[in-house]
Order: C-alpha cells, then structure tokens, then sequence
C-alpha cells in the first residue's frame, strides 16, 4: 500500500479536514464567550470551563465520529469493507490504526487549541503541585477543647512551602467564637500567623519558607466551633512550579481517555450493528465520559486552569486518591478490553 | 396586465416602506430572544452549573465560586434573593491570614465593588425586582464593613457604609413607595450622621439629622416615634453646641455609631 495510504494516513486526514474548521470556530467562541476581567481582575479562569470545554469536546466529538463513520470496519454493510477486508486481512482489519489516527488528530487540535487559549482567558502562567494531607487519627475537632491537634501526613522527600486547609464546621459548643488554629511542624510552628475559622469550606493559605516536611500538625488555640477535616481538605503545596504548557500537554493525553473508550466500544459494538448504532454508542459514550464526568477529563481540565500541577499526587497517592490515574484507568482498561473483545469476535454476518 | 404588473410592484415597494419604518421605530431588540434562549436551556444546563459552583465551593478559590455563582444567576435571574446571597458571601469570605492590613483592606473594597456592580447591572432589566435588589445593595456596604473594619476609612469619602446604603434606600424609596420601607431608612439616618460626623462634615450632618427628625413624623408607632425624636433633637441640639444631658442618648444602643462622636 502507497504510503500515506494506509488506514492511518486516511483517517487522520479525514478527522483533521473535517474537524479543523469547526474546532477554530468553537475556539474563537470560546475566546469571545469566556468571562473575561475587566477593569478589577477577578483571578477565576477556572470559571471559563465550559467556554474551554467547548472546543474540546467539538475536537473530540468530530474525531470520534467521523472516525466511525469513515472506516468501514466500525459498522455492518459498509461500502468499500470487503475491499478494506481483502487490503488487511487482521484481526481488526485497520481499525487499531483508524483509532490512533483519530487520537492524534485529536490531540493535535486540542493543543494548538489550548496552547494559545489558556493564556488568552488568563490562566495561571505556572502551575503548582500539590498533595493531600492525610489525617493520623482523629478528623474532628471539638468545640469544647477535650482534643486540642490534629496531625497530618504527607509523603516524604519532597520539599513544601504551604498548607491549604478548607474544613466543615459544626454548631458551636457555647456562644459562637471562631476556632483559632497554628500550624506546627515537625520542631516548632511553621508559620506564626493564626487562622479563625467560623464557618464551613472556609479557604485559608498558611505559607512557610520552603522545606522538607513529613508529619505537621493543626494546633487549636480557642474557640467554640468544631471543625471536621474529611479527606482532602487539607492539601500541601510543594515547592515545585511547572509551566503551563506542560500542564497542558499532560491535560491533551487525558482528553484522549474519553475518545479511546468511545471508539474501543465503538469497535466493539461495529462487529455486529450498523452505523447508526456505532455513532450513537461512540456519541453517547463521550457525552458521559466528558460532560458526564465519568472519569479524568473534566477534573482535570479545572486543575489546569486552576494551575494545579496534574502529576502533583505521588503514582500510588493518584491510584488510591481521586488522582487522574484513578478515575483514568478504568477508561483505559475498558477500552483496551473492548478492542481485545473486537480482534478475538468475527463480524456478525446477517443470513 | 400592465396595471396589474405595476399595482403588485407598489404593494411590494409600501410593504417594504412599511418594513423599513417599522425597523427604524421600533428596532429590534435580542434581549427577549436571549431570554427565550435562557429559558430554553436552563433545564439542561443548571444541573451543570449546580454542580460546577458546589465543585468550586470545595475546591476552588472565593474569586472562583464568585464567578460560577454569576453563572448560574445568568440562568436564573429571576431568583432576587440569589443575588444577595452570593454577594454576601463573596464579601464575607475570610482573607488570607499572612495578608498585611492594608492587603485585606484593598482586597475587600476590590470584593464591595465587583459585588456592587454585579447587582447594579443585574437592576438594568430587573423590572419589578430592582425593589429586592435595591434592598440588597443597601445591605452590601454595611456586610462588608462588619466583615473587614478596616474598611471604614475607604468607604469614609463616600459617605460610609451608612451613606452608601441610604442612597440606595433613597433610590427604593422613591421607586418603590412604602411605609415600612420610609421607617427603615428613617432609622438607619443615625449611621449616615455618623459617617459624615467621621469625615469632617458637621454640618451635613446637622442637616441629616434635622430629616432624621422630620420623617419620624411618619413613623406608625407613635410612642416609639416621640422616643426617637427626642434622641435625635438632644443629639441635634449637643452637635450645635447647645450643653445637653446625654444619658439616654449613650443607652440607645440604636444611636451606638453617634456615641464615639458626642464625647
């Protein structure tokens, strides 16, 4: 076969002349719709997410799609499939190589996408990378004073520079007096300022010159409201920035999660359905895996504009946690498995 | 035939005249197509922006849900009371603890201001509502001067929390005539005194409070509208030099913001 000839070459061209136009369309709406400061700055592109999300999700519906309905091995009766048959006579007869067509095409856009348009509606130029504290023993500090600390972990050798805490706060004990809390580190208080906290998922930063830290502790110094720290409430910032564009790049090969599970099941389901089935099961599987948020993208998207370092958890923390890898890995592992089922299934052939 | 020809084409040139006279009247506006198309897609799209603002309330900086709280009151600009809820808390939110005083201050006349002109671009086709948001703008001021008293000295050039919450009332008022709406404002004139009293302006607040005194003319309850003009004539009266016995005046606790300005 000629080069460029080939499934790959066919597919990509396809999905990059057919979703280009639209993409850059949806960008310059993007770019016009998101809320933008004016005057006052108001530092909230996480805000601009659906705006962002928009020419995104047109990228990767347009991939997926005309994927599907291109390669005549994702639906029955096809025209050209006995051909395309005869030219790859494997397994799943292209459609491995259609599929990481449509993933570059895709991540192509969704980069020269986000590159320019993260800085246009005002993201963090750098990102930080944070982890999750987790609590020793007790979450819960009374109101009445009978526990008077609760200490945190965070994973070793690594260097931080503050303590994010957002608490839920109970009824006070008697007469309401705000919770007063240090922060005490390993030898000593970390940062001399005091923080009052009266009200629930109230955000307060406590910044330390940086260093290596394995175990701190929040100190009560008075006050009647209790305060409870469920899991990930309280977060430590490491001492490490990343650019943006990195961050960026890392969120491009989570976008392509959805779209590889989408056009495994689609795979899947080709060997047997025609092709309005296949494009509402790839359609509808993206749908859920997108602005449904069954799974990484969506999240991820916010700590990119939120400018949280996407690899900021340790491997295991982001197995464990509610990391990328988490919620990312079933969409990989279903996916590869959908593929495997479709290499290993011969096409349903109606009598 | 011919006629015919030319009768057709004088209807199509005054139905297009007609056309043309209408659009330059009346001309179009979209913002009742914007509202069908909000209409249209508030069903689909507030389970989203519910859930985006809890995110940010969990997750996000105060600027954050801030902004998704604007969103979801684009989709429901119906809901008055949302307004005030959401700038409340905007305002209220606590500050950063290593912040300098001058750093917080700064950062909560920054929040006032996005707060007051988000309300004061929701009034633009409030219609009926401007009433409720009218109320709410009054409150502002006076919820983030208790949130950061370091506030009082920005807000001192216009007239105080107090002041700018009695423009407001001055604005409701006049639009929206009511008797306990002209009782609210009479007693909260006090706090407007005071403001002017902080900034220099003995005088101003001589003249409020003589209005002070007249509108509690209209107060319905009549014992408690004679307590408080005499509250007033001998604060009046003190401010003008006259020597007053004051003891009354320092136990009404409803003339607290005059007591630092009396002694």
């Amino acid at each position: 076969m000629t080069k460029g000839r080939g499934p790959f070459g066919l597919v990509l061209r396809r999905c990059l002349g057919l979703a280009t136009l639209p993409t850059l369309l949806a960008t310059l709406l993007a770019w016009w719709l998101a809320p933008r400061s004016e005057g006052e700055p108001l530092a909230a592109a996480a805000a601009a997410e659906p705006w962002v999300a928009l020419p995104l999700l047109c990228a990767a519906a347009i991939c997926t799609l005309a994927t599907a309905g291109f390669w005549p091995m994702f639906a029955q009766g096809r025209p050209g499939a006995d051909m395309v048959r005869r030219l790859h006579p494997r397994r799943l007869q292209g459609g491995g190589r259609a599929i990481a067509a449509a993933l570059v095409a895709q991540a192509l856009l969704t980069t020269a996408v986000l590159l320019p348009l993260l800085p246009a509606i005002g993201a963090p130029a750098k990102a930080n990378a944070q982890v999750t504290a987790t609590a020793d023993r007790d979450v819960l500090l009374p109101g009445d004073g009978s526990v008077g600390e609760l200490a945190f972990t965070v994973p070793a050798g690594r260097t931080y520079r503050a303590v994010t805490i957002r608490p839920l706060a109970g009824a006070p004990a008697d007469g309401l007096v705000p919770t007063r809390l240090h922060l005490h580190g390993d030898d000593g208080a970390l940062s001399e300022h005091e923080i009052a906290v009266d009200d629930s998922l109230q955000v307060f930063q406590l910044r330390f010159a940086p260093r290596p830290l394995r175990h701190f502790r929040l100190v009560r110094n008075g006050g009647t409201v209790p305060l409870l720290f469920p899991p990930g409430s309280v977060t430590v910032q490491l001492d490490a920035a990343h650019p943006t564009w990195a961050n960026a790049l890392l969120l491009v090969l989570v976008l392509l999660l959805p779209s590889w599970l989408a056009l495994g099941l689609g795979c899947l389901c080709g060997r047997a359905a025609a092709l309005p089935t296949t494009a509402t099961v790839v359609a509808a599987l993206l749908f859920v895996a997108t602005v449904g948020e069954l799974g990484p993208a969506a999240s991820a998207l916010r700590r990119v504009l939120r400018g949280e370092w996407l690899l900021g958890e340790s491997l295991f923390a982001s197995l464990t946690g509610g990391g990328v890898l988490r919620t990312g890995l079933p969409l990989l592992l279903v996916g590869c498995a959908a593929m495997f089922v479709a290499s290993r299934v011969q096409p349903w052939r109606r009598r | 035939m011919a006629s015919a020809v030319t009768l057709r084409r004088l209807r199509t040139g005054l139905g297009l005249a007609c056309a043309a006279g209408a659009l330059t009247l009346q001309p179009p506006s979209l913002a009742p197509l914007a509202t069908l198309a909000t209409w249209l897609a508030r069903p689909a799209l507030m389970p989203f922006a519910w859930r985006a603002f809890d995110e940010a309330r969990h997750h996000g900086s105060i600027d954050e849900q801030f902004a998704r709280a604007q969103q979801v009151m684009r989709l429901l600009p119906t809901w008055s009371e949302g307004y005030l809820v959401f700038a409340v808390g905007f305002l209220t939110a606590r500050h950063d603890p290593a912040a300098s005083a001058d750093e917080r201050t700064d950062d909560a006349w920054r929040r006032l201001q996005l707060a007051l002109a988000w309300l004061e671009a929701a009034r633009v086709d409030a219609g009926r509502r401007e009433e409720s948001l009218l109320q709410s703008l009054a409150m502002l001021p006076v919820a983030a001067l208790a949130s950061e008293p370091g506030l009082a000295e920005r807000l001192r050039p216009h007239g105080g929390a107090a002041g700018m919450a009695d423009r407001y009332l001055a604005q409701l008022e006049a639009r929206f005539p009511a008797a306990a709406l002209r009782e609210q404002r009479t007693f909260q004139l006090p706090g407007v005194a005071a403001a002017l009293l902080g900034n220099g302006q003995r005088q101003a607040a001589l003249l409020v409070l003589q209005q002070a005194i007249e509108r509690s003319h209209d107060v319905r309850d009549r014992l408690l509208a004679e307590e408080w003009r005499q509250r007033l004539q001998e604060v009046a009266a003190h401010l003008a030099g006259e020597p007053q016995d004051l003891t009354a005046v320092f136990a009404d606790r409803r003339l607290e913001a005059l007591h630092p300005f009396l002694r």
